[in-house]
Order: C-alpha cells, then structure tokens, then sequence
C-alpha cells in the first residue's frame, strides 16, 4: 500500500517476543498475587491491564516480517490471514446468533454482530479500493488513471458505497 | 508446474541455500519451488533462470493440470 506501513521489520517481531512475555508473566502473578501500582486502578483492572500488553505484544509479532521476509512467507501469511479472520468472524457469528436465539445477552450479541460487522465493513472497502480505484495500492507498472477507472467501474463504487453505508446505519442502530 | 532446479544445481554443484542467497530467498523457498509445492512468481523465476544462465522455459514447464 503507498504511502502505508502495514508491517513492521524483524526488530518489530522481537519487540513484540519481549512485550508479550513481560505481559504474560504480569497476567500470571496478578492471577496468582495481585498487586497495583496505579492507585486509580483496582486489581481486576491491572490484571485486564496485563493481558492488555500481553495481545498488544502478539499483535507487535503477528505484523512484523520474518528475518527473511520473501514471496512463499507473503503468501503464507496472507493465507493465514485469511483463514483466522474468517474463522474469527464465523465464531463471532456463530456466539452472536447463539445469544440471540437463547435471548442470553451476557454474551452481548450487539457487540459481536458489531465487531464482525466492522471487520467486514472494513474489509469490504479496503478490497474495493484495491480492485477498482487502486488509489493506495502501487504495481510495478505505470500509473494507472483513477478517475478512468472509477468512471469505468461508477458502478461498483456507487453499489459499493450505498451497502457499506447501509450496513454501518445497521450496525449503528443496533448498538 | 515442474521444474529443473534440481538438475541445474547438481550440474554446478550448488546446495539450496547457495542458491537462495543468490537468488535472494530463503532456502525452504528452494526446496518448496524444487519440490512443485510453490510456483514462483515472474520475478523469482527470471533471477532462478538467470542464475543458471539458461531460459526461463528450459528450467519451467507447464503441466497438464496448470491450464485446469
């Protein structure tokens, strides 16, 4: 993507090693003797705290490359990718559509359907803007003319954007 | 799609990772692309092809089931 950083590099991976272990082993002694350093926060707080920095330490990892980042490591990753963020949103689907049918609102079905919702939104348009405008995506060609692809795709766009909007209304009333 | 590498590399006596470092890739890359599991892309298979200093369809050819 032009102009976007979507990876880190390699110091990303190990920083991220460092800042999960730290948050996990937080996570464990807050488990097992709590103990607070900011006085506005209780203990359940600094405990969501650890586990905090323990995922933003995976979420370091899982966006950094690899020491030799080349084309069969792209394309496992996006594989990879691909394959949890379809399992994630089908598990949030699945637990929302639960909640819904058992009228069991612990499980905040609102939230989920919104956090799925969001993520395909997201995503739908990320794609789009790829596929049709390529206004951030850079190939190794010339320039391709945007205002001539989006007049030749008006279409799609206008399709595009009426359901994305449509769906974040929906999303936003539920919640 | 097969491939050659293998042959081209018992031909100059080269291991998978003196080949990598050439090319610019990781050894299991090799070894993916020798073994059928992981078509190159243009570039990767130009710089394979250039390496051995042969054509790119010399070490590349299509099979059957890559027009499926």
């Amino acid at each position: 993507m032009r102009g976007f950083k979507t990876m880190y590099d390699y110091r990303g991976k190990v920083a991220g090693m460092v800042i999960a272990a730290v948050g996990s082993m937080l996570v464990i002694i807050q488990k097992l003797a709590p103990f607070n350093v900011f006085r506005s926060m209780n203990a359940e707080q600094h405990y969501y705290l650890s586990a905090w920095i323990t995922v933003v330490g995976l979420f370091s990892i899982a966006f950094s490359m690899e020491k030799h980042e080349d084309e069969r490591v792209k394309k496992i990753r996006a594989g990879a990718m691909q394959l949890v963020i379809g399992l994630l949103i089908g598990l949030l689907l699945a637990l929302s559509f639960t909640g819904i049918v058992i009228g069991d609102f612990d499980l905040a079905p609102e939230m989920l359907i919104a956090i799925a919702g969001f993520y395909l939104v997201f995503y739908l348009v990320v794609f789009h803007i790829g596929l049709y405008t390529d206004i951030l995506w850079q190939y190794d060609a010339d320039e391709i003319p945007i205002v001539e692809n989006i007049k030749k795709n008006w279409w799609v766009h206008l399709v595009v954007v009426i359901v994305m909007m449509g769906v974040l209304l929906l999303i936003f009333s539920i919640i | 799609m097969k491939n050659t590498i293998r042959v081209e590399r018992a031909k100059l006596n080269i291991s998978q990772t003196e080949l990598a470092v050439k090319v610019g890739v990781t050894k299991q890359t090799i070894h993916s692309v020798e073994t059928g599991r992981f078509v190159p892309s243009t570039v990767l298979a130009m710089k394979i092809a250039c390496f051995f200093k042969v054509r790119i369809e010399d070490i590349f050819e299509l099979e059957d089931s890559d027009w499926k």
